[in-house]
């Protein structure tokens, strides 16, 4: 009986394998047939097609943090100031619901002056000071239970003195407060009245002032939204916006072929890559901010206390082959410092050179002539953090040491980093885009795994401490700079940070789109999608 | 999970004959006659023959090393320098295959000796000493039994931690259980037989009676079993290790070249089509070998021919 099953079996496994590659084919033939159908049809009605990866149950934007969530909150709400849309810039941030902002001298006090006669959608009136200070003292409300609460622990107290006048007063001074009143995750506003007559289902009610309107959601199927013919800043171009839930990719790219789907996203692979970009149908965008990938070394335990094994290990790893061999130029590149070179106040200090004659003189010097064998090391079953650290693996065995590693499953893999159970972590990530998020994340003394105020420094790393909290309240944007500069050159220095790979986000969309921004071009996106604004629209 | 209980049925109806010489000298004639006569049973034995060479000669006979890296040379498609293409990595498959023959066979070879031993010597003492003893014991075997093998050794790994001791473990004690029965079935048949009784009734001791007249009687189906369970246990190895258990990267199993090359399916087949089909053959080949092995050791084919 068991031998019958195992026969069964294995035929089944081989002819799964040998069906699945034949599909090939039948793809690439698709290509050609059916294509204007579709794009005629959607055309008349003017209406775009998104393909998202999976459901978006929360449509809150306090809420919202998927890509497919923010990607659908992203239309609906505004936030007080904004990126110019399809770039990442800090020092270009624009108004969005505010017309215009100042600070006081010492960066303690914001005050934002709202654009008049902007209209709630669904009838909820106009909007004024009090759903903006309402909107933020919800996401600050511990009963809310809004995971991003904690951008907001600096608030003191935010007040409305009058209808179009907001005042945030902060415990500390913030430079860059900017980023928190964004529009993106807790700094979108919503409409308390909205939120409370939609009851229990507020997560699938969403009511803002943005440029599309929530239309209705059916699970495992679509989310449709329609224009906001008020929408303050003009009336959106495109009648509709479909986002259908597609978790196939392979069902993605015919229908992206066909016409049927005109947004999607991408895989992040040089074959795949080369694949698509066959299809003359189709534009390719790679966007920042880049995930930035590195291994943190923990300097507080041997063998990675002795700076020159740190030192070792950096110069061990040939990034240049992995970037332009392995990941492919198209959705990486190399890593510009320890900050990614879009943030503000990035130093663009360099990666390390790959010598790995030199780390073997190190290694000798430390006196591991004969090999060094690492404790062993976590890491996650996801492919994008094992492929890396396979490389670094075989890399660092090149030079003499051995690395053993450990599959766990992805959310273990974080929570045992965060318990201070790796002395090598790789971590890859994209921040709000300012140097004091990811200096204070992962390089400040405080922020150090395994402490009650811990974030992700798993390095254990704590000589920028001052340099960080001088830059923090540091209204000069070049001295602010000057000082980031100097933080990131120490850092180098100490060999605790091996930056790897920048990894873009890989977008798809069929060429009849106009995106209707920043030159029909996303160059940078924060919520790893397209935006789809009151410009966006379809050409014949 | 009625598999075990159906193969008990099966032995349990093989009256074993008494071992008297001339019958043992027809059974061997027999067992290689069955042997030459299927086909198909003589060219899975020279197959698994040639793969356990093959696995032992792997530093000798693989055309690369199976962990270093090369990324000039990713995703190549199969050439004459690499006769079955190159992985993610640059590394060539075919060694990588070569070597993860190694670990399927070792796992399998260890796991199907340590749960042999102890599984068929759980059986025939639980089955001659019986009462309260064989209820515990079979009890307990069939709570184990309840957990299907790949979720009992998913559990013991996340539990234990990944390695490749936790997955001989979590292996050896699902196929236990199966083997317990397979011993203790026939067993329960021949402590009725006279020449059991009267070793008994001159007051042999348990391991004696075991040794001389149990375990001669029932090595046939344990050895068949044996055999099929290489199959199992190399499917479930390759099985945790495609859910990312088990053996740890850099090191080469068909299990985990599968899931590597799974995403690059429709790129580049040849990444994880060449270890499946290499996983396929040898667990086919066990089986069929395992099926000639029982026809061979069958006595009722004996008594057709006789």
């Amino acid at each position: 009986m068991k031998r019958k099953i195992n026969i069964i079996l294995s035929i089944l496994i081989a002819a799964v394998i040998v069906l699945s590659g034949c599909t090939e084919q039948k793809q690439s033939g698709t290509k050609e047939t059916s294509e204007s159908k579709g794009t005629s049809n959607s055309s008349k009605e003017k209406a775009i097609n998104v393909a998202m990866s999976g459901e978006a149950e929360k449509l809150d934007p306090h809420f919202a943090s998927p890509v497919n969530e923010v990607t659908i909150v992203q239309t609906i709400f505004n936030g007080l100031v904004k990126f110019p849309t399809g770039t990442v810039d800090f020092e270009k941030i624009e108004g969005d619901l505010a017309e215009k902002w100042e600070s006081n001298s010492d960066a303690t006090q914001w005050t934002f002056h709202l654009k008049k006669g902007v209209k709630w959608q669904k009838g909820y009136g106009e909007l004024t000071s009090e759903d903006v200070k309402w909107s933020f003292e919800r996401v600050m409300d511990e009963k809310t239970g809004s995971p991003w609460r904690a951008d907001y622990d600096n608030v003191a107290n935010i007040e409305a003195p009058e209808q179009y006048t907001v005042v945030f007063n902060l415990k500390q001074p913030d430079a860059s407060f900017l980023l928190k009143v964004l529009n993106y995750h807790g700094g979108m506003i919503v409409n308390k009245k909205a939120i409370e007559d939609a009851g229990d289902k507020f997560m699938t009610s969403p009511v803002g002032t943005g440029p599309f309107i929530f239309e209705e959601y059916s699970p495992k199927d679509k989310v449709v939204l329609i224009k906001n013919k008020d929408f303050f800043k003009g009336e959106p171009k495109l009648e509709k916006v479909i986002l259908k839930i597609m978790t196939d990719p392979t069902a993605v790219e015919i229908a992206m072929d066909k016409g049927e789907i005109q947004l999607g996203l991408g895989i992040g692979d040089q074959l795949w890559i080369d694949k698509r970009k066959e299809n003359k149908d189709l534009v390719l965008d790679f966007t920042t901010p880049a995930l930035l990938w590195g291994i943190h070394l923990n300097m507080s335990k041997p063998p990675l206390d002795d700076i020159r094994v740190r030192e070792a290990i950096a110069h061990a790893i040939d990034i240049k082959t992995y970037v332009n061999k392995v990941v492919g130029k198209d959705a990486a590149s190399l890593p510009t410092g320890n900050v990614s070179a879009v943030y503000f106040g990035a130093a663009k200090v360099g990666a390390y050179d790959y010598d790995p004659e030199k780390s073997k003189e190190l290694l000798k010097e430390a006196g591991y002539e004969k090999g060094l064998t690492l404790p062993k090391q976590y890491i996650s079953t996801l492919n994008s953090y094992l492929d890396i650290m396979v490389y670094v693996q075989d890399q660092l065995r090149k030079v003499g040491i051995e690395m053993p590693l450990e599959k766990v499953e992805h959310a273990t893999y974080h929570a045992n980093a965060r318990k201070d159970l790796n002395n090598i972590a790789l971590y890859g990530y994209v921040r709000a885009p300012h140097a004091d998020t990811v200096l204070t994340q992962f390089f400040y003394g405080p922020s150090t795994v395994g402490t009650p105020t811990g974030v992700t420094n798993y390095s254990h790393y704590n000589k920028v401490d001052k340099l960080i909290e001088q830059a923090r309240v540091e209204l000069d944007k070049t001295k602010a700079k000057q000082i980031y500069k100097e933080a990131q050159e120490q850092i180098k220095k100490d060999f605790i940070y091996v930056p790897l790979v920048e990894t873009n986000t890989v977008l798809v969309r069929r060429k009849e789109v106009d995106l209707g921004y920043n030159q029909n071009k996303i160059k940078g996106t924060m919520i790893y999608n397209y935006y789809i604004d009151e410009n966006t629209d379809l050409k014949d | 999970m009625s598999e075990p209980v159906m193969k008990e049925t099966l032995f349990t109806d093989t009256s074993v004959p008494e071992t008297l010489p001339e019958v043992e000298q027809s059974r061997k004639n027999v067992f290689w006659s069955v042997f030459k006569k299927s086909k198909l049973g003589m060219f899975s034995l020279i197959f698994l023959l040639l793969t356990i060479t093959i696995s032992i000669l792997a530093p000798i006979i693989s055309p690369y090393d199976p962990i270093n890296q090369n990324a000039a040379e990713r995703m190549l498609p199969p050439s004459g320098d690499h006769w079955l293409g190159t992985d993610a990595f640059g590394r060539d498959i075919l060694s990588r295959i070569i070597y993860g023959s190694q670990t399927s066979l070792l796992v399998g070879f260890i796991s199907v000796l340590i749960s042999s031993l102890i599984g068929t010597a759980l059986g025939m003492v639980a089955a001659l000493k019986g009462g309260l003893l064989d209820d515990i014991l079979m009890r307990i075997l069939e709570s184990i039994q309840a957990i299907p093998m790949l979720l009992l050794g998913l559990m013991l790994l996340v539990a234990l931690g990944s390695n490749t001791t936790t997955l001989i473990i979590a292996i050896s004690l699902g196929l236990t259980v199966s083997c317990a029965r397979v011993a203790r079935g026939p067993t329960l048949e021949l402590k009725e037989k006279e020449f059991v009784r009267a070793s008994i009734s001159y007051g042999a001791s348990t391991f004696r009676i075991i040794v001389v007249h149990i375990l001669p009687n029932i090595l046939g189906p344990v050895l068949v079993m044996a055999t099929l369970h290489m199959a199992s246990a190399i499917r479930v190895e390759a099985s945790l290790s495609f859910l990312g258990l088990g053996i740890q990267p850099p090191h080469p199993t068909w299990g985990n070249m599968i899931q590597d090359g799974l995403r690059f399916l429709t790129s580049a087949p040849w990444v994880a089509v060449y270890p499946g089909v290499a996983l396929m053959v040898v667990v086919i080949a066990f089986n069929i070998f395992g099926d000639t092995l029982r026809d061979a050791f069958d006595p009722h084919i004996i008594r057709e021919r006789k």
